[in-house]
């Protein structure tokens, strides 16, 4: 898998453990943006030339596959700058259509900051109230909890599909079944979702799904998000601009069809085509069988934590419905000095809050560092992330 | 990093300076790095000759707590345009580098430097001091 990503010829030595961050790159994607620049570089929607009608139609035949991929309807996949935007859509426009005084978002304590912060300026702006689903004590989403959260006044209810930090595939499907129950509306962050499940929005039945290309082999700058046809329609233009009008006057302006409307301006051309391709990377991949890689690298280092290293404590409990994230914190080594040290010998972790500060204080600790695994990575990396800490541990410790 | 630096870091990590509490001080801050959690907190006590006395508190990374501890050694009993003297020369050796007859703790300090994405920990403690030195200076003589 390795030879496929051309940071490992750059790099040899590289031993890239922050997947969680950002994945890297296949050549098949670079090559598709390198393509794209050389040979059909041309504004999109626009020009009746030869050039940009061949631009507008590789970079529609991406959102074709994309909606392919994900068991929608091209027209209900939005191309955003990311999960962040996405989200914001979500909050902004929907919620100056959905949400009214008096009623209540639904959200968890594991969220990313881009799944809480535009929640919560929404909130303010619409006199709503934010509930957040807590934590068991495995670290598990509380499904007793959620089902008290969860009521006639909740209006909307929004986690990730898989938590950053701790790697834990949410209970999705009960979740979706307990918002439907009280007719609230229902989205999913699917930042780390898309990159480690076969994601069909149909059968998840979630009325919104975000997800960034970069986490999932393709180029930042660039994510997408789904939602109902029905509600897209509903809700309001996010931005103005070129693209998203069906027609201006200077007394005022219509808005284009799906998903025009939410598409102001010129797009992400290059990043839509290279995404196009990312997906069929995914497509071609056996997710299944790399979860269970991934799973069992995370085993590994956790076993081998518990093992050897009595000063490290280890955040969450590995188990079927996990990517394989390990999110630690030693007990005398700051997670900063740790990704150091790591770095200094060429490995590539994370270190801080990881854009989950309230999580962080739900789980007592400042900041942690997280290992996450990816399909380019094997046991000789685990071994080589242990040597690290061993040298972390001779340095600081002594 | 040169390792002679690199250890005396290491040293004022595992062995930080005049680390302490101080009661009755003059002047106090307390500054957070919010993308680590990670806190120090300044005192300071101004005697009638006009001479400070320093000490610190503080949870943080190595390049954090090593850079607050440095800087005790270049600010205590110092007077007030002794300590505007030790600000000029860490905003100088930020940009510029430490000179190469400067003393070694100037020369650890500059040895953060090649952390550009830890500055934010590097500087934490001086942010204190920067506070400190400002109320210092609205205080009637
Ligand atoms: C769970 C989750 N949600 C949202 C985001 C934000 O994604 P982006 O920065 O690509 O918009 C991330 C990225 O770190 C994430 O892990």
């Amino acid at each position: 898998m390795k030879a496929l990503f051309p940071i490992f010829n750059s790099h040899p030595a590289l031993v890239y453990l922050d997947s969680n961050a950002t994945s890297q790159k296949p050549q098949a994607v670079i090559e598709a943006i390198d393509q794209y620049y050389r040979s059909e570089n041309a504004n999109v929607h626009r020009g009746v030339y030869q050039l940009s009608e061949n631009a507008t139609r590789i970079f529609e035949e991406s959102r074709l596959r994309i909606a392919a991929y994900i068991n929608a309807e091209s027209v209900e996949v939005i191309f955003t700058r990311g999960t962040t935007e996405a989200i914001n859509i979500v909050a902004q426009s929907g919620g100056q259509a959905f949400l009214r005084p008096g009623d209540e978002i639904v959200l968890t304590v594991c969220e990313h900051h881009s799944n809480i912060v535009p929640w919560q300026i929404a909130a303010e702006r619409h006199g709503v109230t934010i509930k957040y689903i807590p934590l068991t004590a495995d670290r598990r989403l509380d499904l007793e909890a959620a089902r008290e959260l969860i009521t006639a006044k909740t209006r909307m209810v929004s986690l990730g599909h898989v938590s950053n930090v701790l790697g834990v595939i949410h209970p999705v499907r009960e979740i979706i079944a307990m918002a439907k129950a009280v007719g609230a509306l229902t989205m999913l962050d699917g930042a780390q979702g898309i990159p480690h499940l076969k994601v069909d929005v149909k059968e998840l039945d979630c009325d919104f799904y975000a997800f960034s290309g970069h986490k999932a082999f393709g180029p930042t700058g660039i994510g997408v998000l789904y939602g109902k046809k029905a509600l897209l329609n509903a809700m309001p233009p996010y931005q103005g601009g070129g693209d998203m009008i069906e027609k201006v006057t200077l007394q005022g302006s219509t808005w284009n069809e799906l998903p025009s409307k939410f598409e102001a301006g010129t797009p992400h051309i290059e990043g839509a085509i290279g995404l196009g391709v990312a997906i069929d990377f995914l497509k071609s991949l056996p997710l299944e069988k790399l979860l269970a890689h991934d799973q069992h690298l995370g085993r590994l280092l956790t076993q081998k934590l518990r093992e050897e290293f009595p000063r490290v404590k280890i955040l969450v409990e590995p188990g079927e419905d996990w990517v394989g994230t390990v999110t630690i914190v030693h007990e005398n080594i700051h997670p900063h000095d740790l990704a150091a040290v790591c770095d200094s010998d060429n490995i590539a972790i994370r270190a801080g809050h990881h854009c989950a500060q309230p999580l962080m204080e739900v789980l007592g600790v400042t900041s942690t560092a997280r290992v996450s695994p990816g399909l380019y990575n094997d046991e000789a990396d685990i071994e080589r992330f242990l040597a690290a800490l061993r040298k972390a541990e001779k340095l600081f410790l002594s | 990093m040169n390792e002679e630096w690199k250890s005396l870091i290491l040293d004022h990590y595992k062995h930080p300076r005049h680390y302490g509490d101080m009661k009755d001080f003059t002047f106090a801050s307390e500054q957070h790095n919010r993308t680590c959690g990670d806190h120090v907190k300044v005192f300071a006590t101004i005697d009638d000759q006009g001479t400070a006395t320093f000490s610190f508190l503080g949870a943080g990374c190595s390049l954090c707590l090593a850079s607050a501890s440095l800087m005790m050694e270049l600010v205590h009993s110092q007077n007030k345009s002794g300590i505007e003297a030790v600000r000029q020369e860490f905003q100088n050796m930020m940009k510029k580098g430490a000179s190469p007859d400067a003393i070694d703790t100037w020369k650890a300090l500059d040895g953060l430097r090649q952390y550009p994405v830890r500055s934010r920990c590097v500087k934490l403690a001086w942010q204190a001091l920067d506070e400190i030195y400002a109320e210092w200076n609205t205080q009637k003589p």
